[in-house]
């Protein structure tokens, strides 16, 4: 069979994935270095299916990595990004996770809406700012600009 | 009906090679006329190529809904829709949709499907237009026949018979009656429009609906253009764009 070792990769990372799920969902908040390796698996699954409709870019400080995030606010925030977006090949997603010196993370996203766009219930984005709240920790912050989407997430 | 053709309507690489390899399982003789991956590709597709039996239709695709199509383009091929949500079912409904898969997609489910369309002789599934038509025929459309206005402290009605032309004057609509007196209506004229008898009252320009029997006088004017006179109302000139003026002899002589 074809892709055979596209099969294997493809089950490792989806394995990694639905592990860190079931470990850590109930988790207040975890280390950013663990949310990251579960956020690469997800990050490998998506662009083996959407192929180069979608860029990402990260870049990480090594001294952020010890610091705590409320598990899976990452991903969630990149899936919303894929999900409201095109991601064609002419014009892909561009979505870079970067830390700064204020002990934040900024996950930017390029704006291309959808065609025929579905109305967002904005569960995703308010139940991370819960989280966050119920912590007693500030909540991320918003930017919006015409082409742009951020998200400063800050690190616990 | 015998299925011949299918176009597949994917944006995932993956889920489109497995669609054909199941097709291929499934109905060796089929011939898939082409794979499109966005809105604007398909609609495009659709619009230089013949319309295939049937269309595998993936709901999100890269650049939007496929619902978008809809909205672009006819579509006469029956649907399939293909999705990994389920929330859109109800909406899918809406077209030419014989059947709504959930992904990963299962081979006795898409063989379902394509069965049911082979089972289905031609036309069985009415068109939108033919059952719009059908509804028309049972209920024939019936027009306005009054209007009720607020009147002093209360209500009065006034007939549509009795009102010769309508016209909007700084945003205001007014009705013009037989009697010489003007009404006040909240309707706009678009509205008006839709809800008079065509055959009675025409839209001759941004300003005038005008009743068939208002008309005193049909001039020609410059630029092909008409010039109206009104009877009872000897003041108002009334010119219809020469675009419009077919359509206004035509309504005149029938």
């Amino acid at each position: 069979m074809k892709n055979q070792q596209l099969g294997y990769e493809y089950a490792e990372n989806f394995s990694e994935v639905y592990r860190y799920v079931l470990l850590n969902s109930s988790r207040n908040t975890i280390a950013l270095k663990e949310e990251l390796d579960f956020l690469e698996a997800y990050i490998y699954m998506t662009k083996k299916r959407l192929e180069e409709g979608i860029i990402f870019d990260l870049d990480i400080d090594s001294s952020s990595l010890k610091k705590e995030i409320p598990p899976m606010t990452l991903q969630l925030l990149v899936e919303n990004a894929i999900k409201h977006n095109q991601t064609s090949k002419l014009n892909p997603l561009h979505i870079s996770i970067i830390s700064n010196q204020q002990r934040e993370i900024r996950i930017t996203n390029t704006r291309i809406p959808l065609i025929n766009k579905p109305l967002s219930s904005g569960v995703g984005l308010n139940n991370i700012g819960h989280r966050f709240e119920l912590l007693g920790f500030p909540k991320p912050q918003i930017e919006i600009t015409p082409s742009l989407y951020t998200v400063i997430v800050p690190l616990l | 009906m015998r299925l011949n053709t299918v176009l597949i309507i994917e944006d995932e690489k993956p889920n489109a090679d497995r669609l054909k390899r199941l097709l291929q399982q499934v109905r060796p003789h089929i011939q898939i006329v082409s794979t499109q991956e966005y809105v604007s590709s398909t609609v495009e597709w659709l619009q230089t190529n013949q319309q295939p039996d049937l269309i595998l239709m993936d709901i999100r695709l890269s650049d939007g809904l496929c619902f978008e199509i809809f909205n672009q383009i006819e579509v006469s091929s029956y649907i399939v829709f293909t999705t990994a949500y389920d929330e859109y079912a109800i909406k899918a409904f809406k077209y030419n949709s014989i059947g709504y898969l959930l992904k990963p997609i299962k081979q006795n489910e898409l063989e379902d499907a394509l069965y049911k369309y082979e089972q289905m002789s031609r036309g069985s599934l009415l068109t939108a237009d033919a059952i719009e038509g059908l509804i028309d025929y049972l209920h024939p459309k019936t027009y306005r026949k009054r209007f009720l206005l607020p009147y002093r402290d209360g209500y009065k009605t006034v007939l549509t018979e009795d009102i010769l032309y309508f016209s909007s004057e700084w945003g205001n609509t007014k009705a013009a009656l037989r009697s010489n007196n003007f009404e006040i209506l909240p309707q706009t004229l678009e509205e008006l429009e839709k809800q008079l008898d065509p055959q009675l009252f025409f839209r001759v320009n941004r300003q005038f609906i005008l009743h068939i029997d208002a008309i005193k006088g049909i001039f020609k004017h410059f630029n092909g253009k008409l010039k109206v006179e009104l009877k009872y109302y000897p003041t108002i000139e009334i010119l219809i764009s020469r675009d419009k003026a077919n359509a206004f002899k035509a309504w005149l002589d029938y």
